[in-house]
């Protein structure tokens, strides 16, 4: 990247597009929908607005300024924003970011292997979703295959590089994603009943704002839903022009983000409401959890909605979009973060698609083995976050302030710099509450290291993360390539 | 559809829709020049 061979997003719309891409994911469609019912519906709301806000939007601009500037990696960023000594910091978070991408390879399968059956009209009145489900998902060769497929497709656009393969690829994808939500959006809201899914998203039941659980799913959703503190957002930054604004585009990133959620959110839950029995049937699907709700609930309701032959397949096409774009820019940090140790985009995309379709394989065998990550590497993403905000602190808030208004269409106020100081604040009161959370429901099991959920396996897992990246500090600090903020002696 | 409803629907989507249109005229305007 900076031997002279730097790539370059081409406009700042596909900047724009491309970060939205990233941030809209699986999540917007299985996670938003299902979360904003059960915790209030407006009120839910309202709490995700000020935590996008307060938590999100701070972070984006924290990793965008970090990716600009230095045009690095993770761990280059993290090197030259903190000092030689933290470049174990950017090679945390980007090892969360990859223990992510390889369960949620195998995720992005899933979603595509719905499509071709909803596209082969296997999905009709009387499926047992269920019993569907199961035989998919006991099923290596299907699994493992249909891995391998989302790999690949990701595999070609990220080693043609961001000129060639993102930039063209998502200046598609992304529009063709909103059109299919507002197509499935428009024929949800027109089944009858479905205004009770209209009710349950976006009429507030105010005595729930008074509930600090509220408060907590909100900040959690905006921190994983807009990929603040993921690494994702530095990445695409590092190809950005050193003019690129930041704060504007993050806030428009934030805020399509959640969009994106509210548009999915009325196509999930008036089809829901509208198709289910009863509503305490409705309520069941919403509370069967992500997979449940996509690969179970909505299956069996699809099926039976008038024009489930076209609508089916736009759903799960969706999802495989989503999905995709996200995947995208997993992938496309491992390749970048790759290429900062001097090898060639072609060699760091096939080693980062190798690295995924491997590691994934056990979450495509074992779904204990997925949920085991995704509770893990999921919450260290709120870790992350902190040590992003932490980066801000010891590089200088106020120089990074003055340093984003250099390039930002709009003034970003001292708001800025309050916010990034009380992060930490707000992570003690999400983190703290998810760790009881976990031995609230697991008061037996909380300890154990080896189980699928439980205090114990998220603190074994991240303990031998943190010694890994903390013993190769230097190896990192000096082999990652130099770029415009490199320091001579942090490299030595 | 009853019209508490309607309001709340309008008040959050035509909130996040305000917002954005807001920050990409913002956008445009810069890119314009």
């Amino acid at each position: 990247m900076s031997n002279g061979q730097r790539d370059e997003w081409g406009s700042r719309m596909i900047v724009i597009i491309a970060a939205i891409s990233m941030a809209v994911g699986t999540g917007n469609i299985w996670r938003f929908p299902r979360v904003a019912a059960q915790w209030g519906g407006g009120s839910f709301l309202i709490a995700l607005t000020i935590a996008l806000i307060l938590w999100a939007i701070p972070l984006l601009m924290s990793e965008f300024l970090m990716g600009q500037r230095s045009q690095l990696g993770n761990i280059g960023a993290f090197r030259d924003f903190m000092g030689k000594k933290f470049a174990w910091v950017g090679a945390w978070m980007a090892l969360v970011c990859i223990g992510i991408t390889f369960y949620y390879a195998v995720v992005t399968g899933w979603s595509i292997r719905y499509f071709v059956y909803a596209l082969g009209g296997a999905i009709e009145p009387g499926i047992e979703g269920q019993v569907y489900w199961d035989a998919f998902i006991g099923n290596p060769v299907e699994t493992i295959g249909f891995h391998f497929i989302a790999v690949l497709i990701v595999f070609l656009v990220v080693y043609r590089g961001i000129k060639g393969g993102l930039e063209s690829i998502l200046r598609v994808l992304l529009p063709s994603l909103f059109v299919i939500l507002i197509i499935l959006a428009i024929r949800a809201v027109m089944l009858p009943g479905s205004v009770e899914g209209l009710r349950y998203l976006f009429v507030p039941d105010w005595g729930l704002l008074a509930s600090g659980r509220v408060w907590l799913e909100a900040f959690t959703q905006a921190a994983w839903s807009t990929g603040a503190g993921w690494g994702l957002l530095l990445v695409y930054a590092a190809y950005a022009k050193a003019k690129e604004d930041v704060g504007v585009n993050c806030t428009i990133i934030g805020f399509a983000d959640v969009l994106a959620g509210f548009v999915a959110a009325i196509a999930v839950l008036c089809t829901v409401y509208a198709l289910s029995p009863s509503i305490e049937l409705a309520e069941e699907a919403l509370a069967a959890g992500n997979v449940g709700l996509t690969f179970i609930y909505v299956v069996e309701l699809l099926a039976v909605m008038p024009g489930s032959t076209v609508i089916a397949p736009l759903f799960f096409l969706a999802l495989s979009l989503a999905a995709i774009s996200s995947l995208i820019a997993m992938i496309e940090l491992i390749t970048t973060n790759v290429m900062n140790f001097g090898i060639s985009r072609q060699k760091a995309a096939i080693t980062a698609g190798i690295a995924t379709f491997l590691f994934g394989v056990p979450s495509a065998l074992s779904i204990d083995f997925l949920d085991n990550q995704d509770w893990v590497w999921g919450v260290g993403l709120l870790i992350s976050g902190l040590l992003t905000a932490v980066a801000m602190m010891k590089y200088g808030v106020d120089k990074a302030r003055a340093q984003i208004n250099e390039t930002s269409d709009l003034h970003i106020g001292g708001w800025w710099t309050f916010l990034i100081r009380i992060i930490p604040l707000m992570f003690v009161v999400i983190f703290g509450w998810w760790v009881m959370q976990s031995i609230e429901w697991y008061p037996d099991t909380w300890w154990h290291p080896f189980e699928v959920f439980s205090t114990g396996t998220m603190v074994f897992q991240w303990v031998i993360l943190f010694i890994v990246c903390y013993a190769l500090n230097n190896f990192f600090a000096k082999n990652v390539v130099a770029g415009p903020m490199t320091k001579k002696e942090d490299r030595e | 559809m009853d019209a508490e409803i309607i309001i709340w629907m309008i008040i959050f989507m035509g909130g996040y829709i305000g917002i954005l249109l807001y920050f990409v005229r913002i956008a445009m305007k810069a890119d314009n020049g």
